[in-house]
């Protein structure tokens, strides 16, 4: 005998039904948490609700940001203008995005050599925010190794400059390799750099380096004699000192922000609003609520009482898909990101549409409902996950080779995806299996019409009792 | 429901009416081409760049103190408002005269004069989606084709690979066909739409082939390689049909009220995906199975080839 699939145990319908009632009211006190935002009783936390935490992450496109405009000194050796600015942008953009600034736009602004660079970055509200995260620009200049210590008096001497920014390729906060307590700035010089300061070093064993910025000292460390000969041979030196993390951060960002191959000045700081237009927030709510019925409204008239199910299935994938875009800090909403949310959601309501599809055949071979249901949903579950995971491998290849805004697109995609595959495979799945309880073999519910031939097949079957309390797998 | 049903027992014949369901496709195609080599893209100011002015009225104003004197013009341009608390309000311009930059300067010199000290600043500014980044996004989704054609390999039949991937290629080139003859304008939002449109197609192919390896798998009536394919089609129709009309609900929809509202970035970004779901839907009834046809059948043919040699 073969092994009934659905070895459940018997429940009534009226248990089905309060089931059914109790899944209802946890689903909507889920919608409700999603809106409402409270201090939560005797404690000092405050839950903020999920739309506004995904308001506060919204990208510039939605809700506005920071506008800053910086205008463009040239640097003082004669190098090309366009490849400088350009370079520093880059920088700037790079910068931004390990601030997790990911959707900051930087571009170029004027004609030669008048440019200015224009930085627009969302989620930002305070003008001085824009500051702290790109530094004060400042050009940074290591001078030849001098035998006397320089200090704070020490004139600045341009021809004593060998090394600027151009020769570092990154700098980093480490924590000292000899205290563990200290911090120390640890710079990646690129090749040419490396050659030019493994040129002056190795012979200046005890010997001063000063480090300028913005022609005043920061920094002027003894050379060690001990290994004067193998300093920086790696590409990567440290700056020492007694610093303490935040002293070291600080420090860090003024090198880096002295990386930027040309001098920028702040002309314009300014708040900025939604660059889509005011209302584009309040235009795609809508529009996402109003498809959001009309998909429920197709599904019920399709599928009847299984199109209710799937719409109970949405629903929760809706509030879970909510919860973890409140949740998960680095998704900056932008439009891609809408482009995501609403192609997935397509693709929810397909895999439900796929399942239905494969029911109704499974049940027009003459399969008892329960057995039709379950068939169905084990035969579509290869399409599902193969339709799922090439979309899946797609974004994520996505995600990792481009930037910015695609990135949102990408990880909401994946999200709503990964979603849409619990919802579809696991939710929905649970609701048909409780439903069989209330509705064990009427088909007319579900919108099924057979043939003539189909019929009498049907008939058939159905001449034999079914033995509910047993087996809701059914006999063939 | 009588008609979801209907449509499900159809006889038309998909696999073997090739060369009429190219015709449409080819005439887009054709005429797409055609207008992009006479008048290129509508690229909007995201890809072109232009000029910026700045005008802050001391008074709160509506937009049409601005758009009064910019529609003048007949170019196109983009207007960002703000308020401030202190009752001021700031419009930031973008426009650009497509046909040379000294127009952009001159633009901004008549703008300085017309508003006179409400004129804050004026400036030419970059395009903000620059060619690199459109390049970037170019090479990650060739990336992202190549690493779906692995995954088809291992799932499915290489023949189904590269037609899911001539499908993807025809979605693509029709929604950039249809940009070109409708002149609707392409900013940033069109590579979202672009990205979205590719995702529904693999998706709607793979559904098909699915079915296909089914019957491929399992064929116990001995269907011919043209009767499976217009099963697979046939019954997935219903699926396509749904599928397709409960996401452009939503499209429909956010069109509609963007026309209400006035959003007309937002229409850019909807319409692209609008034109691409119709591509995909009509590629993966009409297109597929004709083409898989052939090189399932060559490869066929091929192996038969092979094996009357052994022999």
């Amino acid at each position: 005998m073969e092994k009934p699939a659905y070895n459940v145990n018997y429940m009534s319908k009226n248990k089905a039904i309060v089931k059914f009632c109790i899944i209802g009211v946890i689903v909507l006190m889920a919608m409700l948490l999603c809106c409402v935002e409270f201090t939560i009783p005797f404690t000092e936390i405050k839950y903020v609700g999920c739309f506004n935490a995904i308001k506060s992450r919204m990208g510039i496109d939605l809700n506005g940001g920071i506008l800053a405009v910086y205008d463009v000194t040239p640097s003082s050796d004669s190098g090309d203008l366009d490849t400088e600015v350009n370079a520093t942008i880059s920088r700037i953009q790079r910068t931004l995005s390990n601030k997790n600034y990911l959707e900051a736009q930087v571009t170029r602004q004027g004609t030669y050599p008048n440019y200015k660079i224009r930085i627009e970055v969302p989620g930002m509200s305070d003008t001085t925010d824009i500051m702290e995260a790109i530094g004060t620009p400042a050009n940074i200049e290591f001078m030849s190794p001098t035998t006397s210590q320089p200090n704070s008096n020490t004139e600045y001497d341009a021809n004593n400059v060998f090394l600027t920014g151009d020769g570092i390729s990154k700098v980093d906060v480490v924590v000292d390799p000899n205290d563990a307590t200290n911090y120390v700035i640890k710079l990646t010089f690129t090749d040419e750099g490396t050659a030019k300061f493994r040129d002056k070093v190795s012979s200046a064993g005890g010997q001063y380096m000063a480090i300028y910025s913005n022609e005043k000292i920061i920094s002027a460390p003894q050379i060690s004699s001990d290994n004067a000969s193998t300093l920086g041979a790696d590409g990567t030196v440290l700056i020492t000192g007694t610093y303490t993390k935040t002293e070291a951060e600080a420090f860090a960002l003024q090198i880096e922000s002295g990386l930027y191959s040309v001098g920028l000045t702040a002309s314009e700081l300014s708040t900025i609003p939604a660059t889509l237009g005011e209302g584009a927030v309040l235009a795609g709510v809508i529009a996402l609520g109003i498809g959001l019925l009309l998909v429920f409204a197709i599904m019920a008239l399709v599928y009847r009482d299984f199109g209710m199910l799937a719409n109970l299935s949405l629903l929760i994938y809706t509030v879970i898909f909510i919860f973890l875009l409140a949740l998960i800090d680095s998704i900056q909403l932008t439009l891609p990101g809408i482009a995501g949310i609403i192609l997935s959601i397509g693709m929810a309501v397909d895999a439900n549409i796929l399942i239905f599809e494969q029911i109704k055949e499974e049940y027009r071979t003459g399969k008892r409902l329960a057995a039709a249901v379950h068939s169905g949903f084990n035969k579509s579950i290869m399409t599902i996950v193969d339709a799922n995971m090439t979309t899946i491998i797609v974004s994520i290849i996505l995600y990792f080779l481009s930037d910015g805004a695609i990135k949102g697109f990408a990880i909401t995609l994946v999200l709503g995806v990964v979603i849409s595959l619990f919802t579809g495979l696991v939710v929905t799945r649970s609701l048909a299996k409780l439903y069989l309880y209330i509705n064990p073999d009427n088909a007319a519910r579900l919108n099924i019409k057979l043939t003539a031939e189909e019929q009498a097949a049907i008939t058939q079957t159905s001449q034999k009792p079914i033995k509910r309390k047993l087996n809701m797998d059914g006999a063939k | 429901m009588k008609w979801v049903d209907k449509i499900k027992q159809t006889k038309f014949d998909f696999a073997r009416n090739g060369r009429w369901f190219i015709i449409a496709p080819a005439v887009i195609l054709l005429v797409g081409i055609i207008l992009f080599c006479c008048l290129g893209f509508n690229l909007g100011l995201d890809f072109t760049g232009g000029a910026i002015a700045t005008i802050t009225k001391t008074e709160t104003v509506t937009k049409d103190y601005v758009t009064a004197k910019m529609d003048d013009y007949n170019i196109k341009y983009t207007i960002t408002e703000e308020r401030s608390t202190s009752g001021s309000t700031t419009f930031a311009v973008r426009f650009n005269a497509t046909s040379d930059t000294e127009r952009n300067n001159e633009i901004l010199q008549e703008l300085n004069e017309y508003f006179g000290d409400d004129y804050v600043s004026g400036d030419s500014i970059q395009a903000s989606t620059s060619n690199e980044k459109v390049m970037t996004v170019f090479w990650s989704v060739l990336a992202a084709c190549v690493g779906l054609m692995i995954y088809m390999l291992f799932r499915f039949k290489i023949t189904a690979g590269i037609t899911t991937l001539l499908a993807l290629a025809h979605d693509v080139l029709m929604i950039c066909a249809l940009m070109a003859i409708l002149r609707i304008e392409i900013n940033t939002s069109f590579i979202a739409a672009i990205l979205t449109v590719i995702a529904y197609s693999i998706n709607n192919s793979l559904v098909v082939f699915d079915r296909v390896r089914t019957f491929e798998k399992n064929n116990t009536e001995n269907y011919t390689l043209d009767q499976m394919l217009n099963k697979a089609i046939s019954s997935t129709l219903v699926r396509s049909i749904l599928t397709v009309a409960t996401t452009l609900a939503t499209l429909l929809v956010l069109t509609i009220i963007s026309l209400i509202m006035h959003l007309p970035t937002l229409i850019q970004f909807a319409l692209p995906i609008i034109l691409g779901l119709v591509a995909g839907t009509y590629s993966s009834m009409f297109l597929i199975a004709p083409m898989y046809r052939q090189f399932e059948g060559a490869r066929l043919v091929r192996k038969q080839r092979k094996q009357d040699k052994v022999k």
